[in-house]
């Protein structure tokens, strides 16, 4: 199975209040829990130096051998976020970020070019058998096609040959410019564009490599497909950029899967996803963040700053399944445009925040076509001293008839010291929308932590049945592999949470 | 706006010389610091996230600045005030002032409960429990707070006596003068319930010319710039135990800006209950600013908003529970037609350690025209963990199978929806205490939407 994806490493042995998962695990033991990818593969890099200019931008573009229209696109990024200004607004806290101290390109330096997955990097491979992510056995994937990103440049991507039967379209973003170079120019930019807005600037001017994935009109693409992140190098941004196009009637569901190692500097990642749903076009994009957290004092861990955003056309549906456990700062809003007619939006999240883990998350959707419909599903759990903010915005334009949104966020607080916080703006400019919002915070219920002790649960079990019963809205949106493993890490990054 | 603009804005000068000799030296200090620091950041705009949603441009380049009210040659009765209000058949004690200063002859105060008393505040400065308040710094922090301290040199103080328990709601009426009496009046109220009083107040604010529906409209029709500026910042000090209900009804003229900040501090065991209702002026922005300063305060805050043509309203509530064991509850309806528009915000601090807090906030809006539009923010920040807190918000229509089913009994398409919305109002107006709640929906009725007589379908 993929649970491959976020499984918690072969070796080195977990610790005995790991294994126990499913019978006798005590939140005790969790909280002892290390994070576990936080292993460092010791892999000749090739890396800038750091800092950013207009040299460095042409450096990354030379190094990717890259088409001129794409170099001035980065080009004329930088030059409008040099105009831009860090934004302030956000509810979360992070000393400022030295843009001139990153280095903003690292990658496995090649030994010689790749014919076939043999010729990996043996190291690298280690690395990913590590991650549980073991490519010369595609078989274990079963039926998961794996671009796997190694800091900036797509090491390897497994299963291309059967999706190209399909006319699918599955490779590194790298690839994609330079074997289809006119379905990148159409579509790259046509969702966030270069200067929407400062991290997204950043990253239109920097970023690396990614993913990029095209479902030609009718296709339903016959696997998930799956992209796995890690940031390996020190000092190093992720800047990586995902495109995915789902033409006229297609179908792709898409995972991302995300670790870090241990560093104590905090590190950015600002990524951009872009997804263009075409008429008719399906679009499932889950997530699974476990980046790495920073300790338990707080020190260290990734700023997970990332711009995602959807286009869906007449009849097309973009859903957005995320789990986020890790990244010391977690701060995106994954949204959807609903530019056709009977379009439909969804968001189903389950963000974590324990230790000194922050998050300001939610979802943006914005109903432009007629008969268009949107779901928001927000469940917040915030532990230790984690801070959590939901931040959303449903805002339905003048010319969008019988729009609907239904939003629900629910928080949850484990701890007397963390925070749980809700923002959200609806803005309704037309009479036939029929729009609802509804939020809650609590604390875990003690009158169904003494049921449960009456039936002979434990306090501890209780607390995660609980805990995963709050999730499950979420976590069935999931595919299933993803669930399986979202129920797990879940249940490594709670700790502490029995005041 | 720069500095200059703004402190010339203000007519400053002569306004703080005027005052010097007229009121003690530490007030004069506080408007000279007010006033420099309105210079310094001037009327908040839409940078600022209070205000995104609402512009203070109508206000445009009206006087700010508020020149002693020559009251001399209106002559108010009591009969006339409570017309203006739309109160007329209003026989309990009452308390008029015009542009904010308080008319004896106007007023009926003689029958006043024990233990209640009503002064203007200028009277009233030299009263300790009056100074301090006014010392004390505003909750609100912005640049009309500024004016408000830099400029406000009247307004109303209840004084409530511990223990003091009166069935008999007292009535205050704001009358404007518009074109007549200034541009801008800039009030400063003052309650303070003693111990385990139980009193209710009600509110009028609105404009001491004739107000006949036919005229309202044609006068909003006209003017896209306001005539006037109705401003003002209550605060409440509620003791321990004291219950405390308040109710505002805000029908001001259609070329009125209307800034209404209601400050109330909430003792131990005590509850202040706000009635909010808002139909008239051309832009009306409400802050509510709750401090649940003591274990086990409670606050219930609701508020009701009718608006039409091109009228704007913004509520925005902030409830602290800075104490363990306090309640707050909020219940803000609106209806919005013509090309209104309407802001909610509400905002809910729970603070480290205020456990057992029970906070829950519900906004329903209904929107009936294509260019009517709503913006409505909840907003929960908690800080600690044993608590209940939750809130709801819908914007949607009136319900058609509410409508058919109405029709289907024989009512016009008119009356149905009249009914309906007389229904979704009467829940707020459901919480204002009687004679007050049944004067209030006949004037409500008069403002729902549509045509024709409500009075019949309502009975």
């Amino acid at each position: 199975m993929s649970d491959a994806l976020t499984r918690p490493p072969q070796e080195p042995a977990p610790d005995a209040g790991v294994r126990a998962t499913d019978e006798g695990r005590t939140l005790d033991a969790l909280t002892s829990q290390e994070y576990r990818y936080g292993f460092v593969t010791d892999i000749e890099a090739d890396t800038v130096a750091a800092g950013l200019s207009e040299e460095v931008i042409r450096l990354i573009s030379a190094k990717k051998d890259e088409p001129e229209w794409l170099l001035e696109w980065r080009l004329s990024a930088y030059r409008h976020w040099l105009t831009m200004t860090e934004p302030t607004w956000q509810n979360v806290k992070f000393p400022p970020i030295d843009y001139q101290a990153i280095a903003y390109y690292s990658a496995p330096r090649p030994r010689k070019q790749l014919q076939s997955m043999d010729e990996v990097d043996p190291e690298l491979k280690r690395a990913f058998e590590k991650l549980g992510v073991p490519l010369e056995e595609q078989k274990i994937f079963a039926g998961v096609a794996v671009d796997a990103v190694f800091d900036s440049v797509s090491v390897a991507t497994t299963f291309k040959g059967k999706l190209a039967e399909m006319g699918v379209i599955f490779c590194s973003f790298s690839d994609a410019v330079k074997e289809h170079p006119d379905l990148v120019r159409r579509y790259l930019g046509s969702v966030v564009p270069a200067t929407d807005n400062f991290f997204a600037a950043l990253n239109s001017a920097v970023f690396s490599d990614g993913s990029f994935c095209y479902v030609p009109a009718g296709v339903r693409c016959p696997m998930e497909l799956s992209t796995y992140f890690r940031i390996n190098a020190a000092n190093t941004g992720q800047f990586e950029r995902t495109l995915i196009v789902a033409d006229k009637g297609a179908y792709v569901s898409y995972l991302e899967g995300c670790t870090a190692p241990r560093r104590d500097e905090n590190q950015l990642h600002a990524a951009v996803v872009e997804l263009v749903a075409l008429d008719d076009a399906q679009i499932k994009y889950s997530t699974v963040q476990n980046w790495y957290p920073g300790d338990k004092e707080g020190k260290g861990g990734i700023y997970n700053f990332v711009t995602k955003r959807g286009k869906a056309m007449d009849r097309a549906k973009i859903s957005w399944t995320q789990v986020e456990t890790g990244s010391a700062i977690t701060w995106k809003y994954p949204s959807v445009l609903l530019m056709g007619d009977d379009s439909v939006g969804e968001f189903y999240s389950v963000a974590l925040t324990n230790h000194f883990q922050q998050a300001d998350t939610g979802t943006k959707m914005i109903h432009i076509g007629k008969n268009t419909r949107s779901t928001i599903v927000s469940k917040g759990i915030s532990a230790g001293r984690g801070q959590q903010t939901y931040r959303g915005l449903v805002r339905v334009m003048p010319q969008a008839r019988h729009a609907r949104n239904y939003s629900q966020c629910d928080s949850l607080l484990l701890g007397d010291r963390c925070g749980a916080h809700t923002f959200p703006y609806l803005e309704v400019r037309n009479p036939t929308a029929q729009v609802e919002h509804e939020a809650s915070t609590s604390k875990i219920g003690e009158d169904q932590l003494f049921y449960c002790q009456q039936r002979g649960i434990s306090p501890e079990d209780a607390v995660s049945m609980i805990v995963n019963g709050f999730c499950k809205d979420v976590f069935r949106e999931l595919p299933m592999e993803f669930a399986v493993e979202a129920t797990k890490l879940l249940g490594l990054s709670l700790e502490g949470s029995i005041g | 706006m720069t500095g200059l603009v703004a402190a010339d804005r203000l007519g400053l000068e002569p306004f703080l010389a005027n005052r010097v000799g007229h009121e003690p030296a530490w007030l004069v200090a506080i408007r000279r610091e007010a006033a420099a620091r309105f210079a310094e950041r001037g009327l908040p705009d839409r940078h600022l996230e209070d205000w995104k949603y609402t512009s203070l441009t109508a206000l445009g380049e009206l006087p700010l600045s508020a020149p002693v009210p020559d009251l001399a040659g209106i002559v108010v009765t009591p009969a006339r005030a409570l017309q203006a209000a739309g109160l007329s058949d209003w026989d309990g004690p009452v308390a008029v002032f015009v542009s904010g200063r308080l008319i004896p002859d106007a007023s009926r105060l003689g029958d006043l409960p024990a233990g209640i008393h009503v002064t203007g505040l200028s009277d009233r400065i030299s009263a300790p429990a009056v100074a301090d308040l006014l010392k004390r710094p505003l909750r609100s922090d912005d640049g009309l707070a500024d004016l408000i301290r830099a400029l406000a040199i009247d307004g109303a103080v209840v004084e409530v006596a511990d223990r003091t328990v009166s069935e008999r709601p007292l009535l205050l009426l704001f009358l404007s003068l518009p074109g007549a009496g200034p541009a801008a009046v800039h009030l400063r109220n003052l309650f303070l319930f003693g111990k385990q009083s139980q009193v209710q107040i009600a509110e009028v604010h609105a404009a001491l010319t004739g107000l006949d529906a036919s005229g309202e409209k044609d006068a909003r029709a006209e003017g896209t710039r306001a005539a006037h500026l109705s401003h003002q910042i209550s605060q409440f000090q509620i003791d321990a135990g004291a219950v405390v209900t308040h109710t505002v009804l805000q029908r001001e003229d259609p070329g009125c800006v209307y800034v209404g900040r209601l400050e109330a501090e909430v003792g131990r065991d005590a509850s202040w209950t706000s009635n909010a209702l808002s139909v008239g002026a051309e832009l009306a922005r409400w802050d509510l600013h709750v401090n649940l300063a003591d274990d086990g305060a409670c606050t219930i805050l609701n508020g009701l908003y009718l608006e039409a043509d091109r009228q704007h309203v913004d509520f925005h509530t902030t409830i602290d529970h800075a104490h363990p064991h306090t309640t707050s509850r909020e219940l803000y309806k609106g209806v919005l037609d013509g090309s209104a528009t309407g802001v909610f915000n509400g905002k809910v601090l729970v603070r480290e350690g205020a456990i057992k807090t029970v906070a829950q906030q519900t906004n329903r809006n209904l929107l009936l025209s294509d260019a009517a539009q709503i913006n409505t923010k909840p907003q929960l920040e908690i800080f600690a963990d044993d608590v209940k807190c939750s809130h709801g918000a819908t914007i949607g229509q009136l319900d058609a199978a509410a409508l058919f089913y109405l029709r289907s009994r024989g009512l016009s398409e008119d009356d149905a929806r009249r009914l309906l919305l007389y229904a979704f109002a009467s829940e707020v107006l459901a919480f204002v205490p009687e004679p007050m709640s049944r004067a209030l929906s006949g004037i409500l009725l008069k403002r729902l939407p549509a045509q024709g007589d409500f009075q019949e379908v309502s009975r």
